[in-house]
């Protein structure tokens, strides 16, 4: 399989090629661990154990929440992200710029601190409606970023052409524009859909039953057991039924013509007289999705005074998480790099299967990489159980998707002639790949680097999970003052979460400016 | 009767005047090409035409119907315009069948309209149900204009439909465009800034230069008197001169040459085959050195050098003296050898 790879008369750049491609295999199989472990488990457990702890009605509970909470959040995400998005690409709104920024903000505020900003504010706000609300305003970004990204992009030249084909303006947004926005429709819906499967934070404080919640409450309660598994199993069918459906959705079509460049932007449709109404609704929207969470944090920061900020606490608290955050990315970044240089520099049958497990693990929410990792470690190398080195390997697992991404666009950057000519003067093929390649695109390694970071910092779920005793990050101190409803000592771990987020948000703006989706 | 009428027709976007005060009549059938550099408002002009953009100032009349002004503005899917976009612009998303029958009703004659359309642009029938994707640029610039037939539009406008294609192909699409449209009788308004295409699509052409419409008229017309020395050069290759008019007769460096204009100090005109190259001795000639010589095919690409009378006239000799011109033949001239240059036909003189 090695010698596929490698190209006749250039043996010794075979061999750095060969070890990139052994680092990468190696990467991907602990990437099939997660799936590995449910494989197990379905049939360590035998048929009868599945039966009875699978078709019950708790089970047939979750599936219901589930299928509503996807069923009523998801299309009103795709509805808003298309009319916000129309709005702030297409028309003559006023202040469009300042909009845009506000409807991608929201992802600075961790879910489960819009969940807390709600629950402190409204202390009866629980149930479905609850949860469907708080998951459109926290996750509404992840769809509105790529439908308006490629909505700037369209060329209006084919609308334009259907207008002259006699269609009306709201004709020709139904049968051309909506038609091209279905890559980012289906992309940005499997994300916030992954998302509404895998959260836990969120839907604890709106008391709201998911998989996710239940899960981490059976794996409470009782640390390794078969239900726990069985339910991760189950969610893990449920996210291979979304991926599916995304797929099937986005069909195989080609959308030529879309970002060619030389577009110039079509005319904005001009608001008149709807323009006011329409900027108090947009103001009040995003009253819900910033003033809220702002004002409530506000107000806790007030109420607690100076008695909250226990700085030696919470210094340790960023510390914890500064420490877990660089070690994670930069092994994440580490263990993407041999991927990322293989899918760029020699794309193959055998690079796109293993680039496939890299990415699909990061579909899996961060309760299946956890109890996979807990129950390997329980199982079979009992001192890895509640370590460093098996957080930071969950968190490998659960951002390698977001380190790939970053640097494969920073690799195909930097030119294949540099390591060639650095290979003809001598440098052995790693250090070659070192001296040019890995030098250009360390700027972009470090962008994706940083988000991968950024991404561990907030990450709840598998740190609950998987932390150490004695570890205390920034999430785990807000989730348990959160718990314990002292909303007002919690507030300052929030407000250094949303602090860290901003980047991430200032970062996920402009690519989504800069570069086509997918 | 004037198809369409664009008086006094201004646009600017911010501080780029874009279409600066335009007046244009297009009869009914014709066939017109607005040239210009790139930048000189000459899609501009099309997206007004088009209604994509609504004017600064001026009016537009369709059939003597105003499409802007106090009457209203009429919007692009009620002008009744076609509109044939560069690179053709198919919905990727819809098949070929569907992207011709995108503009109509969906009533009993559209599939067998679709077959006609297709047929008509010399497309097989099977290409229906294909995709976009999978059509070559001239494939799909046929589709686009079977779409933009379809609805049998009284106008139909062509933004650099050919640009994208490579040579050969272009002008195959062109002369079926012009054939198809001719058929139809459908007035045409094609926007490029390839002159020779301009001048071989078109019965009438509009040069535009920094948003003005700078002449219009016949290509033969345009192409002998050319309003300036710009227009001239941007229709193709000139030879300008200053030059001294007497009794009919212009004299300059290269010798005298006929011209219709008063008596005094003019600037005067040449296309480079009015030029001949003779036997160094001919009677009649102007002196002139051959530089050096490239064979392109049809005839050899020669760049000779006048060399000076010796009874000169004082005024003429204030020019460059080095002409590029095409001398047809299979035998080539060495450089370095005399010629004479000899001028026929009748130069054009520059007014002003």
């Amino acid at each position: 399989m090695l010698s596929a790879l490698s190209l006749p008369g250039r043996s010794a750049s075979g061999r750095g090629q060969a070890l990139l491609l052994t680092f990468a295999a190696l990467v991907a199989l602990l990437s099939l661990l997660p799936l590995a472990f449910v494989a197990w488990i379905a049939v360590d457990s035998g048929w009868e154990t599945v039966v009875q702890m699978v078709f019950r009605r708790k089970v047939g509970q979750l599936l219901v929440n589930s299928a509503l909470l996807l069923g009523l959040a998801l299309p009103l995400c795709l509805f808003l992200s298309v009319a916000l998005a129309f709005l702030v690409e297409r028309t003559d709104l006023p202040g469009r710029k300042l909009w845009s920024w506000l409807f991608v903000a929201p992802l600075a505020v961790p879910a489960f601190v819009h969940s807390y900003a709600w629950n402190s504010i409204a202390p009866g706000f629980h149930g479905l409606w609850a949860a469907v609300l708080v998951s459109v305003l926290a996750y509404l970004p992840f769809l509105y970023l790529p439908v308006a990204a490629q909505l700037r992009r369209l060329d209006p030249v084919l609308e334009e052409t259907a207008s002259t084909l006699g269609r009306t303006p709201v004709q020709v947004f139904f049968s051309v524009t909506l038609p091209q926005l279905r890559l980012a429709l289906c992309g940005g819906g499997l994300l916030v859909g992954l998302h509404l499967l895998a959260e836990y934070g969120l839907f604890v404080l709106t008391r709201f039953d998911t998989f996710a919640t239940a899960i981490v409450d059976q794996f409470q309660a009782v640390y390794n057991g078969a239900a726990a598994n069985l339910l991760g199993g189950v969610l893990v069918l449920a996210c291979f039924a979304l991926l599916l459906l995304e797929i099937t959705l986005r069909g195989d079509e080609r959308y030529a013509r879309v970002g060619s460049g030389a577009a110039r932007p079509g005319r904005p449709h001009s608001l008149g007289a709807l323009a006011w109404p329409l900027l108090l609704v947009l103001a009040g929207f995003v009253g819900l999705t910033l003033g809220v969470p702002f004002l409530t944090l506000g107000r806790w920061l007030v109420q607690g005074g100076a008695g909250i900020w226990r700085l030696d606490i919470i210094g340790e608290a960023l510390w914890q998480t500064a420490l877990l955050a660089l070690c994670g990315a930069f092994l994440t970044t580490l263990a993407a790099f041999p991927m990322a240089w293989l899918s760029i520099r020699r794309p193959s049958r055998l690079q796109k299967l293993l680039e496939a497990s890299h990415y699909y693990v990061g579909a899996l929410p961060g309760v299946i990489v956890a109890l996979a990792l807990v129950t390997i470690a329980v199982r079979f190398i009992q001192p890895l159980y509640q370590s460093v080195p098996t957080l930071l390997l969950a968190y490998m697992l659960m951002f390698l998707p977001r380190a790939l991404v970053g640097l494969r666009a920073s690799i195909a950057q930097a030119p294949m002639e540099l390591e060639r000519v650095a290979a003809n003067l001598g440098r052995p093929p790693l250090l070659a790949i070192w001296h040019t390649t890995m030098r250009l695109a360390a700027p972009g390694a470090a962008a994706s680097a940083a988000l991968v970071a950024l991404g561990i910092a907030n990450e709840l779920t598998g740190t609950l999970m998987l932390a150490p005793n004695g570890t205390r990050t920034l999430a785990m101190r807000f989730w348990s003052y959160t718990s314990e409803l002292n909303f007002a000592a919690a507030a300052p771990y929030a407000v250094l979460m949303v602090a860290l987020s901003l980047p991430l948000v200032i970062l996920l703006r402009v690519e989504a400016d800069a570069r086509p989706v997918r | 009767m004037s198809e369409l009428v664009l008086s006094a027709l201004s646009k600017s976007y911010g501080h780029v005047v874009a279409v600066n005060t335009v007046d244009l009549a297009v009869p009914a059938g014709a066939r017109m090409a607005i040239v210009g550099p790139s930048g000189s408002g000459k899609t501009s002009l099309l997206r007004l035409i088009a209604g994509f953009e609504a004017p600064d100032a001026g009016r537009i009349l369709l059939r003597g119907e105003p499409l802007n002004g106090e009457a209203g503005f009429v919007p692009p899917h009620r002008r009744d315009i076609g509109y044939v976009p560069q690179e053709g612009a198919l919905f990727p998303h819809l098949s070929i069948a569907a992207n011709i029958g995108f503009g109509l009703a969906r009533t009993a004659g559209r599939q067998e309209r679709v077959a006609e359309l297709l047929q008509q642009v010399g497309l097989p029938p099977d290409f229906g149900s294909r995709r976009p994707h999978e059509l070559s640029g001239g494939q799909q610039q046929r589709v686009a204009l079977a779409r933009a037939m379809a609805r049998k539009p009284r106008i139909m406008l062509l933004d650099e439909p050919f640009s994208a294609l490579d040579a050969g192909l272009r002008e195959a699409m062109r002369d079926m465009v012009a054939a198809i449209l001719g058929e139809a009788g459908i007035t045409t308004i094609l926007v490029t800034h390839d002159q020779a295409e301009a001048l071989s699509f078109a019965h009438l052409l509009a040069v535009m230069r920094e948003g003005r419409l700078i002449q219009s008229g016949t290509p033969q017309s345009l192409y002998l008197h050319p309003v300036d020395p710009a227009t001239a050069r941007f229709l193709g290759e000139a030879i300008i001169l200053p030059a001294m008019v007497e009794d009919g007769l212009a004299h300059t460096l290269l010798g005298p040459v006929p011209v219709n204009a008063a008596a005094g100090r003019k600037t005067i005109m040449l296309r480079p085959e009015q030029l001949r190259l003779m036997p160094a001795e001919t009677e009649g000639g102007t002196r002139a050195r051959v530089v050096s010589q490239s064979f392109e095919g049809a005839s050899w690409r020669t760049i000779v050098e006048h060399l000076p009378q010796q009874e000169s006239r004082e005024p003429v000799l204030e020019t460059a003296s080095v002409f590029t011109l095409r001398v047809p033949g299979a035998a080539p001239l060495t450089p370095g050898s005399l010629v004479s240059i000899r001028l026929t036909g009748t130069a054009h003189v520059f007014e002003g």
